[in-house]
């Protein structure tokens, strides 16, 4: 057993920076006098970005009339913020790409997340929230830590999968038992030690027990629910098949009802299949 | 009467307590017989459910569900119940969930595709 997730972390020279890029995109965004020039020349030193993030806000995803053929109007419609996240999102997906394929492919892996991101955005548009792109990566990254405990402890993680054929039980819980912790703590530790944003390192960690988070609680239960919602659509997994357990309250905090659940799925299958293309063209 | 969600709705329908959206414009009166233009502007205004006359839903009923074969509505009961082994039934989130789990398998089934 491990006594702390840094550990799976820590020593690890792929892990511990995403690119400069981000790191200076980051400081430009947090510093209020830098222009759109700026944060567009920023952006364009990285070819494989400036590719990726033309073709998503050329998507259906985002569905505006014109072609956006430019990183500088990309940001002045979608904002600065919204493209860092969007940014950060298409980097970690490409990053992992050496898991021992016995677990999961990363294929699955990464619908599971997407359709997780897409439910997550959707149900925070029908609940209003602002800057919904925040969701959308929250959503992608949501069991990112999974990714790092195949890489680094792969005959751990293989006693937890014969323990749960074994005795059935959620992944999660099984994690706790045999790792010490679970793969939602190893992604908010992940998400810490690249120093990205507290609210996506908040609800990454409480994506399973949303009501524990503190600060962004409301945040943490939409991921929650999207969680479950991908799962239920059945598209990719992470290593977990099914449903896993959720919290009743998270869904009342947000004042939704079952209500909206037929709303929520038809949108989500409405723009998977655009979504899932605009990635799966991004890692070539 | 009684309110069924959206998806439920179908043409013929009877309103039985007229829909306003958020900001209390109404959209639809009490009494409208339900049309697919009326399906569409509920659905626009991010309306989830409405109040129906019983009588009306069930001279509806058996019309609106797409023939589904009773064989592939159980194979999708049984993979549901492995799917959501996990899931606290007791609550209405996880029943509805488990509803459109099946109607999802077994529509999948029917088309002899996967859900996703």
């Amino acid at each position: 057993m491990l006594n702390n997730p840094r550990e799976l972390i820590d020593g690890s020279e792929r892990l511990s920076s995403i690119s400069v890029v981000h790191d200076r995109l980051h400081e430009a965004i947090f510093n209020r006098q830098t222009t759109v020039a700026q944060i567009s020349a920023i952006i364009m030193q990285d070819a494989g970005l400036t590719a990726r993030l033309l073709r998503i806000v050329n998507s259906a995803y985002f569905g505006f009339p014109r072609k956006i053929d430019t990183i500088s109007r990309a940001v002045m419609i979608i904002g600065t913020q919204q493209l860092h996240d969007l940014s950060i999102a298409t980097s970690i997906v490409k990053l992992f790409r050496n898991i021992p394929e016995r677990f999961v492919s990363m294929e699955s892996f990464w619908k599971h997340g997407i359709a997780c991101g897409l439910a997550a955005r959707v149900i925070a548009c029908l609940n209003r929230e602002s800057n919904v792109e925040r969701f959308f990566v929250a959503g992608i990254l949501h069991d990112v830590g999974r990714l790092i405990m195949y890489d680094k402890i792969p005959d751990v993680m293989d006693e937890v999968f014969d323990s749960i054929t074994e005795h059935p039980a959620p992944m999660f819980k099984a994690e706790q038992e045999i790792v010490g912790f679970d793969h939602a703590a190893v992604g908010g530790a992940l998400i810490e030690a690249w120093r990205l944003p507290g609210s996506l390192e908040e609800v990454i960690r409480y994506h399973h027990t949303p009501m524990l988070a503190s600060r962004y609680r409301d945040e943490a239960c939409v991921i929650h629910i999207a969680d479950v919602v991908a799962h239920t659509i059945q598209c990719g997994s992470s290593g977990e098949i099914c449903v896993p357990p959720f919290d009743e309250e998270a869904w009342l905090a947000l004042g939704l009802n079952p209500g909206f659940l037929p709303q929520i799925f038809d949108l989500v299958d409405r723009n998977l299949d655009s979504v899932l293309k605009m990635f799966h063209a991004g890692e070539s | 009467m009684g309110k069924i969600s959206l998806d439920k709705l179908s043409e013929g329908m009877i309103i039985d307590e007229a829909v306003s959206d958020l900001h209390g414009t109404m959209l639809l009166q009490k009494g409208t017989a339900v049309t697919q233009s009326g399906i569409k502007i509920l659905k626009t205004w991010g309306i989830t459910e409405v109040s129906v006359d019983e009588a009306s839903t069930k001279q509806c009923e058996g019309t609106t569900e797409p023939q589904t074969p009773p064989r592939f509505i159980e194979e999708a009961t049984a993979e549901a119940a492995v799917l959501f082994r996990y899931v606290n039934e007791a609550n209405a989130f996880s029943k509805e969930l488990k509803r459109i789990a099946i109607s999802r398998i077994a529509g999948a089934k029917s088309k002899e595709g996967s859900p996703c």
